[in-house]
């Protein structure tokens, strides 16, 4: 039986194509036999690879030839394709997204040969949706669970003790005791204990390298000492693979920033305790994601530690699409599987910083990089701008207390007082914003060398000053 | 577009060279494909489409398919899950073109009108039933009595009720094969199949197989999704690839 090979050839072979952009190329076809072509179609497309069940979408087919093949013959026919808006090319942990060019030639009687070219799309001007929170099971479901709970152990309590009308009242009062404790364990009593939240993070719409601000605010009924209060952003990737009762959900966090907003802080009674967020989502082209079977979700959550009891937590989720701004878009992105490492735990000061990457800028050569370009202030904006909201390992001498100012310092957190420090090779002043509940073990460390994580926030012209918050 | 790559293009448009070529230039400098010093793709031992799965599955069909041209013969693969017996069932079927009608039978199938409709409705010179433990018993005695070339998966022996049917049946145990000999097979097809560009691939090693046999038994889904990880952990660097610690 007569074969033929296809082979496609790309225009420029190592573009990256934004969302919408044509692809243009030519596909090669060389039979080893008369054969009859119904069909030769091109088309671009894009599929899940990973974990997952894999999802896929084509784009139109476009026809290139119909006819027959003559043996020994190559022929070339030029193609040009749009490529897919959405989702883009995404390589992630446990979900990446392939766009491709795909090839095909409908030969009777064998099975058609097919050849795909992978092919990298970036985003376009396309706007993908907001992000959904994955939909819980809907309260009428749960009402029905509860009913047919309640008559599966009524007919089975029946075939045991008869009709007994004890226990025909007795297993729907009891079961609905045991949801009301679940309840009062799981949501009621945390609740209580927190008190009146208020937790608001604004944008919910953001794009990788932009600012997170937000705050989260709790008036206690009572006087308590929480264990913690902390801010996670969180990048989860979900995929689900197999069918049935073969069905498994894979996770699997891509990125974690935990900062710390306060460690077993006393909080009285009646009085509204407000904590500023402050953070940067790292760059990392790692948009949210809502395909079958394959998600990729950001979420922030504030976690309160009760003692004796079941944390109270709350979310948000948060839809990070690509950037508008040409500027933001123009700069590189990290790929999605390197995120965890832009997101070093800030929790423990104190801990010996492991090794960076190799490939990691260090805060030495940040500081290297701004001392020479110090005389150009927008050289030095662009710069901070590049490594801003980027955990750092860093070793500085601490100065004085500032007593004053920062009133007029929008980086600064109502819950934070600066600290002067200098970086000492190459030598670079800097202010640290340093969390209140810290501040007195920094002035009793004036004067030495202290080691731990920042992450730059901004540069101060006026005072030729490097602001880096330390998170505590 | 950096020196090196203009260069190349400029020698694509003038000598227009191989498909080869053009692959290799996805392998050059900073490709956005993590996995391209490898030559790979993508990570090899990821989820595939039914389609792909048979494709690169190791298993000769020919002895199977040659039982199935007599009539009333039923084949059974029996083993539990992620032994490789809904690949063997695709792999017969991508072999048998379009004459073979396939169904996956879903939890509760024995209890799901859904399910007693579709597989009544089933219709084809031969039948592929995954999980066919789960058909209702009063169903499975009248589809076994249409007499119909069956292809069975199952975790169940159903020998019996298919004999009685008047089927003359053969029972493969799919499990007791997956040793490291096999594993590697499927763990190089699996590399092959996700090549980027004409070239080598890296390849798993016999006694690679045997750690990995010694560890998992013969569960190929374990093995295939501890694979992922190790593969994946290794993403955009360079170095041979390692398939175990």
């Amino acid at each position: 039986m007569g074969k033929c090979v296809l082979s496609i050839e790309l225009e420029d072979p190592a573009a990256a194509y934004r969302a919408g952009q044509k692809v243009r190329g030519q596909v090669q076809v060389d039979a080893d036999a008369d054969v009859r072509c119904r069909s030769l179609t091109v088309y671009a497309g894009w599929r899940t690879r990973g974990m997952g069940n894999v999802a896929s979408e084509q784009g139109p087919k476009v026809t290139l030839f119909s006819g027959e093949l003559t043996a020994g013959a190559s022929q070339r026919f030029s193609f040009e394709v749009e490529t897919l808006l959405w989702p883009v090319t995404y390589n992630g942990f446990q979900l990446s997204v392939e766009h491709f060019v795909e090839a095909t030639a409908d030969i009777p009687w064998t099975v058609d040969p097919k050849v795909s070219l992978p092919i990298h799309v970036t985003p376009g001007d396309y706007r993908p949706p907001d992000a959904e929170p994955p939909r819980s099971p809907a309260a009428l479901l749960q009402l029905i669970l509860f009913l047919f709970l309640s008559l599966f152990l009524t007919f089975i309590a029946l075939s045991f003790f008869g009709p007994n009308p004890i226990v025909m009242i007795g297993i729907p009062v009891l079961l609905l005791c045991g949801a009301g404790l679940l309840m009062l364990i799981f949501k009621w009593l945390p609740k209580l204990y927190v008190g009146q939240v208020h937790f608001d993070l604004e944008p919910r719409r953001l794009s990788p390298g932009e600012l997170l601000r937000g705050s989260f605010s709790l008036r206690p009924t009572s006087a308590i000492e929480p264990q913690f209060i902390r801010f996670r952003l969180i990048a989860t990737e979900v995929c689900v693979s197999g069918t049935g009762t073969n069905q498994k959900t894979h996770r699997h966090v891509l990125f974690d920033r935990l900062l710390v907003l306060a460690e077993q802080p006393q909080l009285p009674a009646n009085e509204t305790k407000r904590y500023e967020i402050l953070t940067r989502l790292p760059r990392v082209a790692a948009y949210s994601l809502k395909l079958t079977h394959n998600e990729l979700h950001w979420v922030a959550q504030i976690h309160i530690g009760i003692p004796g009891l079941v944390d109270w937590k709350d979310e948000i989720y948060l839809s990070v699409v690509p950037s508008l701004d040409p500027a933001m878009a123009a700069r590189t992105l990290a790929p999605g599987h390197q995120a965890a490492q832009f997101a070093l735990d800030l929790a423990d000061l104190d801990v010996a910083d492991s090794a960076p990457p190799e490939d990691a800028i260090t805060f030495a050569e940040t500081v290297g990089h701004i001392v020479n370009a110090r005389a150009n202030p927008e050289q030095v904006d662009l710069l901070v701008d590049a490594v801003a909201g980027l955990p750092l390992p860093l070793q500085v001498r601490i100065g004085r207390r500032l007593l004053r100012g920062g009133d007029e310092d929008v980086q600064l957190a109502p819950d934070e007082q600066v600290v002067w420090a200098e970086h000492e090779e190459p030598l670079l002043p800097l202010s640290l914003y340093i969390p209140k509940h810290r501040v007195e073990d920094f002035e009793r460390a004036s004067g030495t060398i202290w080691e731990g994580r920042g992450e730059i926030v901004g540069w101060d012209r006026r005072g030729g000053r490097l602001q880096v918050r330390i998170e505590g | 577009m950096t020196e090196r790559f203009r260069h190349a293009h400029l020698v694509i448009s003038r000598r227009s060279p191989s498909p080869a070529y053009h692959h290799t230039l996805l392998m050059l400098e900073d490709s956005w494909l993590p996995f391209s010093q490898w030559n790979l793709r993508y990570n090899p031992f990821g989820e595939l489409t039914a389609a792909e799965r048979a494709q690169v599955a190791i298993f000769d069909s020919a002895p199977i398919l040659d039982r199935l041209q007599d009539g009333g013969a039923a084949v059974q693969f029996i083993g539990d899950c992620g032994r490789g017996k809904t690949t063997r069932l695709l792999a017969i079927q991508q072999r048998l073109d379009s004459s073979a009608a396939f169904i996956y039978l879903p939890a509760f199938a024995a209890v799901t009108p859904q399910c007693w409709l579709r597989l009544w409705q089933l219709r084809g010179d031969l039948l592929i039933i995954d999980e066919a433990q789960r058909i209702a018993a009063p169903l499975r005695w009248r589809l076994f009595r249409r007499g119909v070339p069956l292809v069975l998966g199952t975790h169940r022996d159903l020998s019996r009720p298919l004999q009685r049917a008047g089927y003359r049946v053969t029972t493969v145990w799919v499990g007791p094969g997956n040793d490291a000999a096999h594993l590697r097979q499927v763990a190089n097809a699996r590399l092959a199949a996700a090549r980027l560009a004409a070239g080598d691939v890296p390849q798993m090693s016999l006694a690679e197989a045997q750690q990995l046999v010694s560890r998992f038994g013969d569960d190929l889904r374990a093995i295939e999704s501890f694979l992922y990880h190790q593969v994946q952990h290794q993403a955009g660097r360079n170095g041979q690839m390692r398939f175990i610690d």
